[in-house]
């Protein structure tokens, strides 16, 4: 499965830690935003890990960027806290890095 | 990168420079606009094609060499600047450079040594200058009439240094695989991102988010100064159906950002934001830019539609001017790929080492089954004979096929020679036109490797010392453009490669007096007219007065003569005085493999090639002419002089009764001559084998081969002892010679 909900995520305290562990890439992307669908009710605060994403293009910014609009929007807390090389160059090329609270960690 | 991949991106690159300089040379007649056009255009495709392949492997110098030149060649293509002879040259040694750099790269040299540094320096330096001329062309071309089109109102250019790019993807770009971060890469190779915006703008709500398409616009400001707008453009090229492109240059027209808002999805407020962010628009153009464009509105809204509609309707036609161009040369590119695949498709790349080890397996092949066939006639088993010789039928099919994989046009080292021409005639001040016939004869690669330099020598050769000088020609009644015409075809079982030049010609005296000087020959020694010509074959003759740095120092011709001479060829040479002279080279076949004819001669056997044998006849007494210890015959009517091969290698005559003597006839370069021998023993297929080191400076002797019994046998150099039987006969046998 390339969405993983990982350990600490908890609907009492409305917070869901998510980690995709697979390509962000056109490929796979369907089947990633159709798992992200089903999370997203239910919690207040979203925090997503890339650190094992090792490819990634063009799809996967633009599913982030749709993801971190729409989290807005219904006013959750939307943060990237870790990023592949991968994931960081290309949120540098597109110039969008500050766009995610990636945390300190990154 | 892996070696692997460099050596493919190399060969590729080779490729690509062979096409460059044929589209180089193919600009000599700069008159003609069309053709000029097309080569300026294939040109720019070629180190178009090489700088992206370079830079796919992250080559830099190779890129940053070829960008300039690219820049240049835009900029020609575009008409700012004219394409002249010297540019032509600047090009022919651009590309060489390049090539010096793609061989760098393939040996792993990561610095640049001294050499090519300065070389890159120099080159770069006069690009530029180039560039430089054609930016002030440009301005004196454009600049008066911009200003005089352009409302007088308005400001001049912005003040943005920088090139615009403006695009937004189209649903399905992500899906036909256009991926914007590998066209935002490639930009990055023609100039320097200094400011990048995505704009996200398009992204629907999470319901009706469809992941796969893409809604992705980006405002990037590119510093190119070098660049040209067509080579922005062609960035674009292939994902112009899934994207808005717009590009602006540095310094536009401010209308131009207007058009282009106007054409964006975004609000203008937005974008005027956006590009202020970028730093494309300062904060006064910005304000200029939308304010004009509210008045636009107004206007539109005031006037109804028919105010706005010429205005649009011109930009509408402005775009779809450009997009013809683009859509054309897209096309040009496509149907370009579509042939280079289609002529990769035909080939296969086979490391020569390979298909070396098959020739050698062919020939073992050749001996193996010229071995098995001994043994079945021995059974004499019908079935098994009738085997055998269908086997033989393929064998001998394999082997000329194998043989015919190693064949190549001698066309492509010909071609080579038009540079050469072009470059030593212009060096020299005189005019020379190369003429090449038989381009497409075959011959082995081998030989066509090693021919090439023994080529090159006898072409600068014709060049500098056989055409004369312009204002001799004419002079001497001649016109004035000199001609060489490189020739090559078959003939009877060699190759024959023909240099000749409508010059001076060789002076005989001259020759002659040099090489009485040189203590090459005596004085009042009697030479025959071949004898002389061929005294400029020998080490360290030179008959031209000047020595310039072409050639005239007396090195060359005989290493050209050695050179061939390795390759079992001969050189000959025929001239005329004032009326030019001919250089005729003949070169056997192939080197490996050759259909032989076996004789006997005493104990030991011998092969002649086959494509030499005219015909065998009887020596009996009515061909003799009475005095038998002629050492010719009478052949209807011609003069055939013979030698016995039992003298020439000192084996005993067969003198008893039931031996008949056979004459094999051998026909060699226009001559004739007998060889007469004990037997006639058929048709054997010859594997040649060298010689051993001691056995060098035997000259009657080509080679050995192995015969199906296991024993050894010797090939004759024919055309060597056609010379032999001839001299020894004292008889001038050149064709036009022949006694009756």
């Amino acid at each position: 499965m390339a969405l993983r909900r990982e350990r600490g995520s908890s609907k009492t305290k409305g917070l869901c830690k998510l980690a995709i562990d697979e390509d962000m890439t056109i490929y796979a992307i369907k089947e990633l935003t159709d798992a992200l669908t089903d999370e997203l009710d239910g919690y207040d605060r979203f925090e997503l890990s890339l650190a094992k994403v090792e490819e990634v293009d063009s799809a996967g910014i633009q599913l982030l960027l749709a993801l971190s609009t729409e989290l807005e929007k219904r006013n959750k807390q939307f943060k990237v806290t870790e990023v592949s090389g991968a994931v960081s160059k290309l949120l540098a090329t597109y110039n969008i890095s500050d766009r995610f609270d990636t945390g300190a960690a990154a | 990168m892996s070696d692997e991949n460099l050596q493919i991106f190399a060969e590729e690159a080779e490729d690509l420079l062979a096409v460059a300089e044929q589209a180089l040379l193919h600009l000599d007649d700069l008159d003609n606009p069309a053709e000029t056009e097309d080569g300026v255009g294939d040109l720019f495709r070629t180190f178009h094609t090489i700088k992206g392949a370079a830079g796919l492997f992250g080559l830099d110098p190779i890129v940053n060499f070829t960008h300039i030149v690219e820049s240049v060649l835009g900029n020609i293509r575009e008409g700012t600047l004219a394409m002249d002879q010297n540019l032509v040259s600047l090009f022919l040694l651009s590309r060489d450079h390049l090539e010096n750099l793609v061989g760098a790269a393939l040996a792993g040299v990561e610095q640049l040594d001294d050499d090519l540094e300065k070389v890159d320096s120099d080159l770069v330096g006069k690009l530029n200058d180039y560039l430089g001329k054609s930016a002030a062309q440009e301005q004196e071309s454009n600049g008066p009439a911009t200003s005089s089109e352009a409302d007088p109102d308005a400001p001049e250019g912005v003040a943005s240094t920088n090139w615009h790019v403006s695009l937004r993807y189209g649903p399905n770009a992500l899906q036909n695989g256009m991926d914007p971060a590998s066209f935002i890469g490639y930009l990055n190779t023609l100039g320097e991102i200094e400011h990048l915006t995505l704009i996200d703008d398009a992204i629907p709500p999470w319901t009706e988010f469809d992941p796969e398409n893409c809604y992705l616009g980006f405002e990037i400001e590119v510093n190119a100064p070098d660049t040209t707008k067509e080579a922005l453009e062609e960035v674009f090229e292939f994902v112009m159906d899934d994207c808005k492109v717009a590009i602006l240059p540095p310094h536009s027209h401010i209308e131009a950002y207007k058009k282009m808002i106007a054409e964006l999805p975004e609000t203008d407020m937005r974008i005027g934001d956006i590009l202020l962010a970028c730093g494309a628009l300062t904060d006064r153009e910005k304000d200029d830019v939308l304010n004009a464009q509210d008045r636009l509105a107004d206007e539109a809204i005031a006037g109804g539609e028919d105010e706005s509609v010429p205005q649009l309707g011109s930009i509408a036609v402005g775009k779809q001017v450009v997009q013809q161009e683009v859509v054309d040369a897209a096309i040009k590119k496509q149907s370009d790929l579509k042939s280079q695949r289609e002529n990769a498709m035909q080939t296969v790349r086979v490391n020569s080492r390979k298909l070396e080890s098959l020739v050698n397996l062919v020939g073992e092949l050749v001996i193996g089954s010229a071995n098995a066939e001994l043994n079945a006639r021995r059974l004499a088993d019908a079935n098994l004979n009738e085997a055998m010789e269908n086997l033989l039928r393929l064998v001998e099919e394999v082997r000329d096929t194998t043989l015919g994989l190693r064949m190549v046009q001698i066309g492509e080292t010909f071609s080579r020679f038009k540079r050469v021409v072009r470059e030593v005639s212009r060096d020299l001040g005189k005019d020379i036109d190369l003429r090449i016939s038989g381009a497409e004869t075959e011959l082995d690669k081998t030989l066509v490797e090693k021919i090439g330099d023994p080529l090159m020598h006898l072409v600068r050769n014709a060049i500098d010392h056989g055409i004369e000088s312009p204002q001799v020609r004419r002079d001497a009644g001649k016109p004035a453009t000199g001609t060489v015409f490189l020739e090559a075809f078959h003939d009877s079982g060699s190759i024959v490669i023909r240099i000749r030049d409508d010059g001076g010609g060789l002076s005989k005296d001259k020759i002659l007096n040099k090489a009485i000087e040189k203590g090459l020959v005596q004085a009042g020694q009697q030479l025959t007219e071949q004898e002389i010509y061929r005294l400029i074959l020998e080490a360290g003759f030179s008959t031209a007065d000047s020595v310039s740095n072409l050639s005239g120092r007396g090195v060359g011709m005989d290493v050209v003569r050695r050179n061939i001479e390795t390759l079992r060829g001969q050189v000959e040479i025929a001239s005329e005085e004032g009326k030019g002279s001919t250089v005729t080279i003949r070169l056997p076949l192939t080197l490996a493999i050759i259909d032989g004819f076996q004789v006997r001669v005493g104990d030991t056997q011998y092969i002649i090639p086959l494509d030499m044998v005219d015909e065998c006849l009887e020596l009996n007494d009515a061909l003799r002419s009475g005095d038998s210890d002629a050492n010719y015959v009478n052949l209807r009517g011609e003069i055939l002089p013979f030698m016995r091969l039992s003298d020439m290698f000192d084996a005993e005559r067969e003198t008893h009764d039931k031996h008949r003597d056979h004459i094999v006839v051998v026909k060699c370069a226009g001559k004739r001559a007998g060889f007469v021998v004990d037997e006639l023993l058929g048709e054997h297929q010859t594997v040649i084998r060298p010689l051993g080191k001691v056995f060098q400076n035997l000259r009657e002797i080509s080679g050995s081969t192995i015969l199906g019994s296991g024993e050894v046998a010797m090939i004759i150099d024919i055309p060597e002892m056609v010379n032999k039987v001839i001299a020894s006969g004292q008889l001038d046998f050149s064709p036009s010679g022949a006694v009756h």
